[in-house]
């Protein structure tokens, strides 16, 4: 198998495994970019540089919504 | 290629409608799956963009290549092994020089990328041929995918080259070492697997670029001194012989 094949299929098994055990958005997104964030970095050298930078969009739209779960979070705990 | 980007774009568009479908009926569950849809598509759009040739094809098509440069170098009765340039200023991509004799000397300072048949020289001990590496798109790849400088980064920094060679399936694993001021390169599971003696004059474009790879990473000429090899592994040995100032 091929490892690009391979990256891909670990990474459905993890969205599949997150959405049977996760209830909430929130929670399913901050997963989503850890598991994204690790196969960047761990499969990184296997990767080409344009896929590579093909992700850095998904990475950082990702981030962003992290960013605004926190926000919301310090909001309600301030609250 | 073309059905990987059917299957991203089906699950985005899958995605999307049960990401909406959830909002609307307040389905955590339903906008999870969602999301993971077009997340999932995403990934597989970004990683549809290898295009590949079947091995059957390749071999083909650069297999004749290989022999004519190794008849070319039988032909012209070339004694000594191969030594591996590093890039310098006369010669950015580095070189590959086989020289006439085994007791060869090198002028630098004379060799540049126009050239090839080194015969116009004083001493007969520097003649010899100057080809491109074979392998120095590969060199170019393994720094491009690890993101690194190979220049003078020490012959560990090679290694980076065993993830790229298992990305485009041409090897399993590379492992480098020095001992004795000996250079060892062990290569599992080659793919192309046409090795021959000949091999330490003009070498596939595989082993040409980790020993391309090894001299640029110690700014070092570097000669080869055996290879050796059984079924899909190969071994090969080399020996340091002073960085491009000594011989300039």
């Amino acid at each position: 198998m091929d490892v690009d094949d391979v990256i891909v299929l670990t990474l459905a098994i993890w969205v599949f495994i997150c959405i049977i055990f996760v209830k909430t958005v929130d929670v399913f997104v901050t997963l989503l970019l850890i598991g994204l964030l690790i196969v960047a970095e761990v499969a990184g050298g296997f990767i080409k540089p344009e896929t590579k930078q093909g992700l850095k969009p998904a990475i950082y739209f990702l981030l962003f919504v992290f960013l605004i779960i926190v926000a919301k979070k310090v909001i309600e705990v301030l609250s | 290629m073309k059905w990987k980007n059917i299957a991203g774009a089906i699950l985005i568009v899958i995605g999307s409608v049960l990401t909406f479908k959830g909002a609307i009926e307040t389905n955590q569950s339903l906008i999870n799956a969602g999301i993971g849809g077009v997340f999932l598509g995403v990934v597989v759009l970004t990683f549809s963009t290898s295009d590949y040739v079947k091995y059957d094809a390749f071999k083909a098509v650069v297999l004749p290549y290989f022999e004519l440069v190794k008849n070319m170098i039988d032909a012209l009765d070339l004694k000594s092994k191969a030594v591996y340039i590093p890039p310098y200023s006369n010669l950015p991509d580095g070189g590959v020089f086989i020289p006439l004799h085994k007791d060869f000397d090198i002028d630098l300072a004379k060799l540049d990328k126009n050239t090839m048949f080194i015969v116009d020289v004083g001493r007969e001990k520097e003649m010899g041929l100057l080809i491109t590496p074979l392998g120095k798109e590969l060199v170019k790849m393994y720094e491009s995918y690890s993101e690194l400088d190979f220049t003078n980064a020490g012959l560990h920094i090679v290694e980076n080259a065993s993830a790229v060679l298992r990305s485009l399936g041409l090897a399993k694993s590379l492992t480098v070492e020095e001992s004795d001021g000996k250079i060892k390169v062990y290569i599992e599971g080659v793919k192309i697997n046409n090795c021959s003696k000949i091999c330490e004059q003009i070498a596939c474009p595989i082993c040409s670029s980790i020993l391309l790879s090894i001299a640029k990473a110690l700014q070092e000429l570097i000669i080869v001194e055996e290879f050796k090899f059984d079924k899909r592994f190969i071994e090969i040995s080399a020996r340091r012989i002073g960085g491009v100032d000594k011989w300039m």
